[in-house]
């Protein structure tokens, strides 16, 4: 039973979507490309079991987000050819033809594979690649692979009896098909076109490019000669706005509205400072800071405190984890063999050596030497796990005064520091109602420090908040197996319950919870204390973190320097 | 005859096709990094490459692109006459998540486990010999990866000991990098291999942005057609790039240019000699591309700040951008006197 849904006409619902862009990928293949944002759930499940039935790929093959790139060339495949006695290859699955391949996890792909299935889709030519993507609202998903997936969908909040079956006009499309290559676009349409992506501030041209391509297929479904501005619109909307960036000016503006506000709100807090140090200043505070504090700061915090807490860590807990894939090469195991581990064959072949004459019966003029599958030896490799910094920083009005800039001069020491170790950083403030990740993780200071610096304060202080938003990012980097390590910046004076309601006491008691969570899940933690004398709070934050803490006391910096150095 | 994009029809990006053109002249300059965002045509630039760069001869059935002016691997001292056949230079990728063995060759499975025979099987650094090497996302690049490249790029030899193997072959290349700087940093190692650097972005005038799409929908409308109407653009400028190597040698550097190398290179304090030697390849490649035979302060104003932009100290967290440092030193320097 299908229902009559025409996509041209109809909201672009699941249902549309589907139809819609199965009815443009069918007429131009190079344009199957799709990311799903949903969790696993019955609805997703459906949604894509619809997706196939209308799509019918003569093969179906699902890529893993740690898999490695090799296992898709054309490889050999130990297993059979061991067995065999000859050569037996696993097949390149990317040279067959009508093709869907699902992407799981995509939030959590590796770069390598990342890279790799990202250069298949942007020469893709007849396969439909459909990226399913778990992440969180603070997370993103590489984004080196969603800048080349065509279409987007979101199915959270759409419910399982909204989905529909659906039904393609296969005629219209055969015709579509042959329509295509006759289809023109003028002038205007480009200028259109370029236009909208400089509204979105997209300045991806491949982007653009795609966007036309649907455009050029709609226009030719519709049985037309050339696109006109309904096309390009329904094509934006459908291959171009999920990849728009928010315009500058725009921003900057609801930023200063909202800035604005908060100080109306929160008169009762100290007034909001400028956070623009001229650069003298900041330069004369920073060499302040560089002096009192000790260039490997980060380093040594850490080897302390890793034998401070006394919960067993978690798989990866070392600075190091042993992989079968890449790193520095150490002793080689006898394990079962799979695509993913590589051989190690001097290994394989002294293991198998002493049993040569047991196994005569098998050896024979093609087969000189017998290897059986429990022979076989996999190499392993040690690697150095990544890092992940977590500048929590507290924006408040409590703590803006004056701290705020030495948080900021601390910050710039640390990430200095963490770029001579290559971390990868991320930066959370916290003033007003909530929690603000400024900066997901990673690896580009400059960028952090440019987000560092055009940081405002002033408002409330929502401490709990700011906890449990860094809480979360660490975990998720965990999942990751890189090292997560919360650096908070803060009085500790917390003035605003998880629910966004100030009341001091709830918002002790949540920040208590929160902290116990850090703790308790063995999360790294530096609290750097910015209040002027030692609080009773700021003490309580610092037992319940179990991390390190000391103070950041007003810009004396001998004192600074010895405080560290007693707290060392 | 390729299905890349056509050199010449890659609207502006003048930059990065200068310095690719220079190193296809001199390889000797060291490669190229680029960084840009996405979707700027970096790699679309480098694909095309490969329809632009002249043919070279090599040994026929020699793995390791054996040349005749270059030293010979050990198969090919080994026979007694040496055929040659003229191919394409080859440009090779290497992509992220490469094993080890992809890069640097390994023992052929095959061979040893059915006939019982060592033998090498060539990694993309044996593939990439005389030619160039790609690396896209190369600040992503896993570091292991990364001390393999800076062995070979120096020594210009790949030495393999691994699975018993022995071998040693001449693996001489043009690097190009691609990435996006917001992605992570590079290695100041690395970074200094290189011996251009270039900052690529999205044309920013409506038109030229027009005309990209414009020719990107005619090149996928009719490949054929548009390949044929660039073909001799193409063709010109491959011309002018093995004419600009035969008379490489001519071109006369006298003291003069010499010390005002020095002179910018001290003064932007760039590290080690490596800015000075690459500055003076890279004006003579261009002298001999622009067909004169004596580099100006204009040619030093044009290149001097691709080829010593990434070479300065850095401070991680200074912003301003490395580029209008030397930018600025260089024109203080020339417009001074």
């Amino acid at each position: 039973m299908a229902n009559k849904i025409d996509f041209l006409e109809h909201k672009l619902d699941a249902n549309a979507l589907i139809q819609g862009i199965l009815t443009i990928s069918s007429i131009d293949p190079s344009l199957g490309s799709l990311s799903v944002k949903a969790n696993y759930s019955i609805v997703r499940e459906v949604f894509l079991s619809n997706l196939l039935s209308l799509l019918k790929p003569k093969r179906l093959k699902k890529i893993y987000p740690f898999q490695n790139p090799t296992d898709f060339a054309k490889n050999i495949n130990m297993i059979d050819t061991l067995t065999f006695g000859m050569p037996k290859y696993n097949e390149d699955i990317f040279s067959s033809d009508n093709l869907a391949l699902i992407l799981t996890n995509t939030e959590k792909m590796e770069k390598g594979i990342a890279t790799f299935l990202r250069d298949k889709i942007k020469n893709n030519k007849d396969k439909f690649f459909i990226a399913l993507d778990e992440s969180e609202n603070d997370e993103v998903p590489r984004a080196n692979l969603s800048d080349y997936l065509i279409f987007f969908i979101n199915l959270n909040g759409t419910r399982y009896k909204d989905l529909k079956t659906i039904s393609l006009n296969r005629k219209k499309i055969a015709q579509a098909r042959e329509n295509l290559a006759t289809v023109e676009v003028n002038k205007k349409i480009h200028n259109y076109l370029i236009g909208s992506a400089d509204m979105f501030s997209i300045s991806n041209m491949h982007t653009i490019f795609s966007t036309l391509k649907v455009a050029k297929a709609i226009c030719a479904y519709k049985g037309e000669k050339t696109v006109s501005r309904e096309d390009i619109n329904l094509a934006i909307s459908l291959s171009m706005i999920h990849q728009a960036k928010q315009i500058p000016e725009f921003r900057q503006e609801k930023q200063e509205e909202a800035s604005k506000e908060e100080q109306l709100r929160n008169d009762n807090e100290s007034k909001a400072t400028n956070s623009e140090l001229n650069s003298e200043d900041k330069k004369m505070l920073i060499d302040a800071l560089k002096i009192s504090l000790p260039s490997n700061l980060i380093e040594s915090l850490l080897s302390k405190n890793s034998q401070s807490i006394s919960f067993g860590e978690a798989a990866g807990s070392g600075e190091r984890n042993i992989n079968f894939f890449a790193g520095r090469p150490i002793p080689s195991i006898n394990r079962k063999y799979s695509s993913d581990k590589r051989v190690d064959l001097i290994g394989t072949l002294t293991k198998a050596i002493p049993w040569q004459k047991l196994r005569s019966s098998s050896i024979t003029k093609n087969r000189k030497i017998s290897i059986y599958p429990q022979d076989i030896m996999i190499k392993r490799f040690e690697k150095q796990s990544e890092r992940l910094l977590i500048f929590l920083v507290d924006a408040s009005g409590s703590n803006a005064i004056g701290r705020l800039n030495e948080a900021k001069g601390a910050i710039e020491i640390l990430l200095s520091d963490a770029y001579a170790k290559r971390d990868n950083v991320a930066l959370i403030s916290f003033s007003g109602l909530k929690a603000d990740p400024l900066l997901l993780p990673t690896k580009s200071l400059v960028t952090a420090k440019k987000k560092l610096s055009s940081l405002p304060g002033g408002g409330a202080t929502p401490l709990a908040n700011g906890l449990l938003e860094a809480f979360n990012m660490a975990d998720t980097a965990r999942s990751r197996s890189i090292k997560p390590i919360i650096i908070l910046l803060s009085d500790g004076r917390g003035n605003m319950s998880l629910d966004g309601v100030g009341d001091r006491v709830k918002a002790i008691e949540d920040t208590t919870y929160i902290a116990s969570l850090i703790k308790r899940n063995a999360i790294n933690n530096i609290f750097i204390d910015t209040s002027r004398r030692k609080t009773p709070m700021g003490d309580e934050l610092a037992r319940e973190l179990n991390g390190h803490y000391f103070q950041l006391p007003m810009a004396n910096s001998n004192s600074i320097s010895k405080a560290i150095q007693q707290s060392i | 005859m390729n299905k890349y994009f056509p050199f010449s029809a890659i609207v502006g990006q003048e930059q990065m096709k200068l310095a690719l053109i220079l190193t296809a002249i001199d390889p000797s300059i060291g490669g190229v990094l680029v960084f840009g965002d996405r979707g700027t045509g970096k790699s679309t630039i480098v694909r095309s490459l490969a329809g632009l760069l002249p043919k070279q001869n090599f040994v026929i059935d020699c793995s390791f692109n054996c040349q005749n002016s270059f030293s010979l691997c050990d198969q090919c001292k080994k026979k007694k006459s040496l055929e040659f056949e003229e191919r394409s230079t080859p440009v090779i990728d290497l992509p992220l998540g490469s094993t080890e063995d992809r890069v640097v060759g390994a023992l052929n499975l095959e061979i040893a486990l059915t006939e019982g025979r060592k033998v090498f099987e060539p990694g993309l650094l044996a593939k990439a010999n005389s030619g160039f090497l790609y690396i896209d996302e190369v600040n992503l690049l896993e570091d292991h990866i990364v001390d393999l490249l800076l062995d070979v790029a120096a020594s210009g030899e790949n030495l393999v000991e691994r699975d018993g193997i022995s071998i040693r072959h001449s693996s001489k290349f043009v690097l190009i990098g691609s990435g996006n700087p917001e992605e992570g940093e590079l290695r100041p190692q690395l970074l200094d291999r290189f011996g251009f650097s270039v900052n690529v972005g999205s044309p920013s005038e409506i038109s030229q942005r027009i005309e990209v799409i414009k020719r990107r929908d005619e090149f996928e409308r009719d490949p054929q057609a548009f390949l044929r109407k660039w073909r001799r653009k193409d063709l010109t400028v491959q011309k002018k790039i093995i004419h600009a190597k035969n008379t490489l040698d001519n071109i006369k550097l006298d003291d003069s240019i010499l010390s005002k190398c020095a002179e910018i290179c001290i003064a932007v304090g760039s590290d080690g000699l490596r800015g000075e030697l690459t500055l003076l390849r890279a004006l003579r490649a261009l002298c001999a591309f622009n067909e004169t035979t004596k580099p100006t302060l204009e040619d030093i104003r044009e290149i001097a700040v691709y080829t010593l932009s990434h070479r300065l100290r850095r401070d991680p967290l200074d912003d301003t951008s490395s580029e209008v440092r030397v930018k600025r030193k260089v024109n203080e320097l020339i417009d001074g006197k």
